[in-house]
This record gives structure tokens, sequence and C-alpha cells, in this order.
């Protein structure tokens, strides 16, 4: 019988082509939700998301695997408000994935999956969650336009570099889409798991669409 | 600042994305056809405005 070592094991589930977009679901953060789908769907990566995760009591463990089969990941940290339902509380769930990813490469020695930090405001990182210190984070003003420009300069593909142009045409045809999808799956919002793999569907085939018109 | 990640796998296919996120392939040719359809209404509407 062969042994595996963990090591071997864990990079033989990571998936090359793969990015974990770790963001929080409401309706404020729609455009930007679009925005990383189609920037990272531009750049070849499929985005992948907690959403997909049912609910139940395996639910951390199965965000786990989720998050370690995952190339990349992409944590968007610029939500610090409180939100507007009653009881008022702020979404710890974002910082709280970050942590699994950081806790996952020091204990895994991993060196094959590779971490972004996004906020929306230049400094305030270094006030919300210092323990980050001397990590630059990607500052994306809370714009799609903002979220292609950082993506852009998180990720560099050699021969097929997306444009500012086919991220933001990708984008905006996946948003002129989007209430189609949510009708015909029957979800009451994009941060479905049957409409969130729908729309990154159709940002892949977008995608195609937009390499091959050029 | 970080250097940039190189990025060095080819793109997905639409099946491809389709299998990984386990929609079906049905699905995913209902959803390359209506992003078709939508591209060619798109460029149909452009063409009249000019």
């Amino acid at each position: 019988v062969a042994i595996v070592s963990p090591k071997k094991k864990q990079m033989a589930r990571l998936s090359p082509q793969t990015a974990f977009i770790n963001i929080p679901y409401d309706d404020r953060f729609q455009d930007l939700y679009l925005a990383f789908i189609a920037g990272l769907s531009a750049f070849g990566l499929d985005p992948r998301a907690t959403v997909e995760v049912p609910g139940g009591t395996r639910r951390l463990d199965r965000i786990y695997e989720l998050i370690t089969s995952c190339q990349y990941s992409f944590h968007d940290l610029s939500r610090v408000q409180l939100d507007t339902q009653p009881p008022r509380t702020p979404r710890f769930n974002m910082p709280f994935e970050l942590g699994l990813v950081l806790g996952w490469l020091k204990t895994s020695r991993s060196t094959n999956h590779t971490w972004f930090i996004f906020e929306a405001v230049t400094r305030r990182i270094s006030k919300s969650l210092s323990d980050l210190d001397g990590t630059d984070p990607y500052i994306h003003d809370g714009r799609p336009k903002g979220a292609f420009r950082e993506l852009g300069n998180a990720l560099v593909r050699n021969a097929d570099q997306p444009t500012m142009q086919q991220m933001n045409a990708i984008y905006k045809s996946i948003k002129n889409d989007f209430p189609l999808i949510v009708k015909n799956t029957g979800a009451r919002s994009l941060f479905e798991a049957r409409a969130f793999k729908q729309l990154v569907v159709l940002a892949r085939k977008y995608t195609e669409l937009a390499r091959t018109a050029h | 600042v970080a250097h940039p990640a190189r990025i060095t796998t080819p793109f997905p296919s639409v099946l491809e994305t389709a299998e990984r996120l386990g929609v079906s392939e049905r699905d995913a040719r209902v959803l390359s056809e209506m992003a078709e359809r939508s591209q060619s209404n798109g460029k149909k509407k452009k063409k009249n405005k000019k």
C-alpha cells in the first residue's frame, strides 16, 4: 500500500484553476460580488464561495475543504460596518475564513496557495485587523472598476492578460443576465448556491466570447 | 508591494467549469446559448443605434 504524505494528499486535491472568494453576502455588496466573479473568470480562474456549501453540522468542515481545494483566495475585508437589520451586528465570517486559510498554511506548510486581501479604504485595515500589519491590501475603493484594477495588480497572465474593457464587458453582461438566473433558479437572491454556480458558468462563457472577439 | 501571482494554467472551458461546480451539461448549454443570444442582441442594438 502506497503511503501518501498529508502534503501530497493536499496538493493532489488542490485545483489550480480555482479561486476562493471571501466576501460579504449582502445586497450592498452585489456589484462587487459580480465584479469579482467577472474579473476572476477573465483571468481564467473559476470562483468558488461558501454560498455553495449547504448548512448543517458539517458546514465548517465543508467550508474548510472548499477553501483548501483552491489555489488562490481573495478576502474582502471592507465590510466593517454594522448591518441594518436588528440586532445590528458586524460580519465576522470574512476575517474568520481568512484565519482558516492562514492557519491551514501555517500548519500544512503549503506553498501552493496564494492569498490576497482587498479593502475599500486605504490604511483602514491597520485599525480593523492590525495583526496583518506588513501585508498590503489591494484597495478597490468599493467599486467594480477598482476591483478590476486591483485584480490586474494581483494577477498576471503571460499572453492572455485580460483588459479592463474585457473584465467590464463580462461584468456588464452577467449583471444584465442575473435577474433571469434568479428567476430561473427560484432563488431569493444571487447569494444562493444554484444561482452562484450558474453565474460562474455564464461568466466563463462570456469570457470565452470576449477572448474570441479579439 | 507583493509581486503579482503568475497564472500559467489554461483557461477552463465552459463544460469544465460546469463540471467543477456541479452544474449539469444541459444547464451549461442553456447558459451558453443565453450568453450567445444576449451578445448578438447587444451587437444588433449597437448597429441600430448607429
